[in-house]
């Protein structure tokens, strides 16, 4: 074996607690799904509906992911329950720690020393199937705990900083063939950073029906063929000019294509993080290729007054998470991970306005019925500290991008985050 | 002398567009007073809106923030860089611009009278002093709700708005460190709020006990700090006064030209800046009259934002917002006035071009459109006959004869797209012809519908 092998597998057993020597998947497992996928069909970029499942193995699987705005109390939505940590907690925390937490335990086996907050009984129902991986400690160095500065680095996937490299997942998008109709969905009206390439950016869409292009009518109808022939004509006024009279044109097919999945029962009443993942799952059942939604799910940036307004948060990404799995096709939850992230943590000492502040380290849940479940990371010292009152990350968000780029999207993580990192075993199976 | 189009470009920029009249009341000035006409337009304090100075007891806080969000709006909208009795278009700009800079959000701020007085400071100090617009800032109610201030003491110090101060509003991020940060938190301890007996009705109000007087470090210069005294070492540092100008100068030329300024005119207009001691006036002269605002970069690189789009759509048409509520259009749009997403606020261009603005711009338009086809008097003049009976002044004739190569550029002119491409304007006109070749769809005010429909959503009308 190589010298970098040998270095990849120290550092993996140094991230993983549980321990395999295993790459994601045996190499035997790879072929296999190439062989069933055909690989050519892929390159060809063959996206006619239906055809998907045929070629999922070697295609890869879809990816949910839901951003923490905010900066996501980490030490609260997992918090230490038996040990020494827990007594650190506790009197770091006082009457700001959750002290009735939900055990995380894989169904009979080791109780993990953890909780799950308890406005969160889905999560950690599912944690205890086996179907959640928590990694630990998550975090960048030189990190300045500025909002803006932390969501630019988790969204572009670098630490470089400037957005003229783009997204990771939008470069991970420049790779894909063209899709037919859509591959990748922000729910929101605005694209961040992260579904933003070089040369392609997600679709959006929002929880309310897209009236525009869907009516029938012959009038209407060759109306709108006019935004075509404005997208087909407008280099004269100048780039931008051109990108807006696209977007007009693209979001006429989409919302046509889209416009039934809104009509669905129950109905999408508001706008919070339950309709945007029930929304999320009918996109996904719809079969139209799409392999990337993003949603944002907020605030979290409890600087004061956290504990009710956490619950809350917790409390409605809990439920959502809830309707997502629950609405999925049994043939996309095979194929389907939910990813959650958060720019920060925060740090271990309670303030007194009965909230935290930023803290550089934070924990990322992993969901679906083929991730590998348990506690991955280090959890962050609750006493040793520095000038800031603030736990070292103990990995890097990167490690988490390459497993989820290599393992489940199938893709080159060094080509899209310019450096290799040392993979986590977060699956524990192919998508199917 | 100035062409239409140069004048048009101009009241684009520095408002929300020009009418007829002003391009041609502006017309016959050279850039360079053209300019300066546009930017010294006498103005007043307006009075305080009904909705704050007499609410209605009745009214819920909510329904208070539809009704400042609208006085705000009808403000742009009525706006005029030539009619004295209106609101200056530049004064509404640059306070829409502030809004931006320092966002804060009614969403946490949920108070309509705080917030309107945020308002208020913006729209006096919009082509006023940048340091005086800091430091008034930083005590009205709205921001200290807003960043938590209210809650910073020397015993437990929240730092949230001392590090928003540097990175969002003075100086960008990397030009300050974390002691810098808790030093400029310990400054602004103390600095808060003191609420009546029932924790309602919020005013500004310095708390001594809980203002910490340690002596410290920050930027480099070692005293005791009291927090208005940071906005001034920022400012009157050698070391930080040019980064907070070329940092606020790129944020002007960004919203006001394009993204991506160029180096030697972000330090043209920095040097302007501090040499006038923080005057926001003679940048704006010096950015509107500089070359690179007027090539071809610039004046093909900003999209219009919602509330530009929303506020030539009402212009356009002739509604107003007493029969049609532009709010929760803008909140779909992305972008109602009160309501920042985050406190880094808004951004240009690509942040408002995607499949979900597309659809809430074209909703707007739909229901914008409805006022007018309701029955209950609003601009009759739009639903005109074959022989042209009824006509107001915002609509050409309907002429079944008139060409349609003629109708077209007619009607983009009157939408104010002066320059549209030759590309936009075929595809219109065989959209018309086609539209009265037979059969004909009978609907009376079908032709118009969707002439306004594409029109209003065409790249050039799109285009700031």
């Amino acid at each position: 074996m190589s010298q970098d092998h040998d270095d990849v597998r120290e550092a993996m057993a140094r991230l993983c607690v549980v321990d395999n020597t295993d790459e994601g998947w045996s190499r035997r497992q790879v072929l296999a799904a190439a062989l069933a996928g055909g690989a050519a069909a892929v390159l060809a970029g063959n996206t006619a509906l239906g055809t998907r499942a045929a070629e999922a193995a070697s295609v890869g699987g879809n990816l949910v992911l839901i951003q923490l705005a905010g900066g996501n109390d980490a030490f609260n939505m997992l918090p230490p329950t038996t040990g020494t940590l827990a007594t650190q907690y506790r009197r770091a925390r006082s009457d700001l720690a959750i002290t009735n937490a939900l055990p995380a335990r894989i169904g009979r086996g080791r109780p993990s020393g953890f909780g799950f907050h308890p406005a969160m009984p889905f999560v950690a129902s599912q944690y205890r199937a086996g179907r959640v991986a928590v990694v630990r400690g998550v975090g960048y160095p030189n990190h300045s705990r500025s909002h803006f500065d932390a969501i630019a680095t988790w969204m572009t996937g670098t630490t470089r900083g400037g957005m003229s490299s783009g997204g990771w997942i939008g470069r991970w998008l420049d790779t894909l063939p063209l899709p037919a109709i859509t591959d990748s969905v922000q729910i929101g009206y605005s694209i961040p950073p992260h579904m933003v390439g070089l040369t392609r950016k997600a679709d959006s869409l929002d929880v309310w029906e897209p009236g525009f292009g869907t009516s029938d009518d012959d009038s209407t109808q060759r109306a709108l063929t006019t935004l075509d022939s404005f997208a087909a004509s407008a280099e004269s006024s100048g780039a931008l000019a051109v990108r807006f009279a696209h977007t007009m044109s693209n979001t006429v097919a989409l919302n046509r294509t889209v416009a039934p999945l809104y009509r669905q029962t129950p109905a999408l009443d508001g706008e919070g993080i339950e309709q945007r993942l029930l929304l999320a799952a009918r996109l996904l059942n719809a079969g139209l290729g799409i392999r990337v939604i993003s949603t944002v799910h907020g605030d979290f940036d409890h600087h004061a007054g956290e504990l009710g307004a956490h619950t809350d948060v917790l409390g409605s990404l809990d439920r959502g998470l809830q309707r997502f799995f629950s609405t999925l096709s049994p043939a996309m939850a095979r194929r389907t991970t939910v990813m959650t992230f958060s720019e920060f943590g925060r740090k271990v000492h309670a303030n007194d306005s009965r909230g935290t502040d930023h803290g550089r380290a934070g924990h990322l849940l992993v969901l679906g019925s083929r991730v590998r479940g348990g506690m991955f990371g280090t959890h962050p010292s609750l006493t040793r500290l520095g000038d800031w009152d603030d736990p070292d990350p103990t990995v890097d968000f990167r490690s988490v991008y390459a497993s989820v780029l290599r393992n489940w999207l199938r893709a080159n993580p060094r080509n899209i985050l310019g450096a290799s990192y040392p993979t986590l075993n977060l699956f524990r199976a192919a998508p199917g | 002398m100035s062409t239409p189009v140069e004048v048009a470009y101009l009241l684009r920029r520095t408002g929300f567009g020009g009418r007829e009249k002003e391009i041609g009341a502006l017309g016959s000035l050279a850039r360079h007073d053209l300019v300066e006409a546009v930017l010294t337009r006498p103005t007043s304090t307006p009075p305080v809106p009904e909705c704050i100075s007499d609410p209605d007891p009745g009214l819920e806080e909510w329904m208070r923030f539809e009704l400042l969000g609208n006085w705000w709006f009808d403000r742009m909208v009525a706006s005029s860089a030539i009619d004295v009795n209106t609101p200056s278009p530049i004064v509404e700009r640059m306070t829409m611009f502030w809004h931006n800079h320092f966002a804060t959000s009614a969403e946490k701020a949920y108070n309509v009278r705080a917030m309107y007085e945020q308002n208020a400071l913006f729209r006096r100090e919009a082509l006023g002093n940048f340091r005086t617009l800091c430091k008034e800032m930083s005590v009205q109610v709205a921001m200290l709700v807003y960043l938590d201030n209210e809650y910073n003491t020397a015993g437990s110090p929240n730092q949230n708005f001392a590090r928003e101060l540097m990175e969002l509003f003075m100086l960008g991020i990397g030009n300050y460190t974390e002691a810098d940060v808790e030093a400029a938190a310990a400054a602004w301890s103390g600095h808060g709020l003191d609420y009546d007996e029932n924790w309602r009705n919020p005013v500004y109000a310095f708390h001594p006990d809980e203002h910490d007087t340690q002596v410290r470090t920050f930027l480099g210069r070692t005293t005791v700090w009291d927090g208005p005294d940071t906005i001034d070492w920022i400012l009157d540092n050698p070391a930080t006064a040019p980064i907070a100008a070329r940092f606020i100068v790129r944020k002007l030329w960004t919203w006001l030209a394009h993204p991506g300024a160029p180096s030697p005119v972000v330090d043209d207009l920095a040097t302007v800046f501090i040499n006038s001691n923080w005057e926001i006036a003679p940048v704006l002269h010096a950015l509107f009259r500089s070359d690179a605002f007027w090539a071809t970069t610039a004046r093909q690189g900003l999209l219009r934002t919602p509330v530009e789009f929303a506020v030539s759509t009402y212009r356009s048409l002739g509604i107003e917002t007493q029969h049609f509520s532009p709010q929760w259009p803008l909140a779909q749009m992305g972008q109602q006035p009160f309501y920042p997403p985050n406190v880094s606020g808004w951004r240009v261009n690509d942040y408002w071009i995607s499949t979900s603005t597309a659809t809430a711009r074209a909703d707007f338009i739909a229901s914008a459109l409805w006022t007018l086809m309701r029955d209950d008097g609003v601009n009759p003049s739009f639903l005109c006959d074959a022989t042209g009976e009824g006509i107001g002044d915002h609509w050409v004739p309907y002429a079944e004869r008139v060409p349609s190569a003629e109708v077209i550029p007619e009607v983009l002119r009157r939408f104010g797209v002066l320059e549209p491409s030759a590309g936009t304007v075929k595809a219109l006109i065989d959209w018309h012809a086609n539209y009265r070749t037979p059969p004909v769809d009978l609907w009376p005010w079908g032709e118009r519908h969707f002439l306004a429909t594409l029109v209003l959503l065409s790249p050039e009308f799109n285009l700031a």
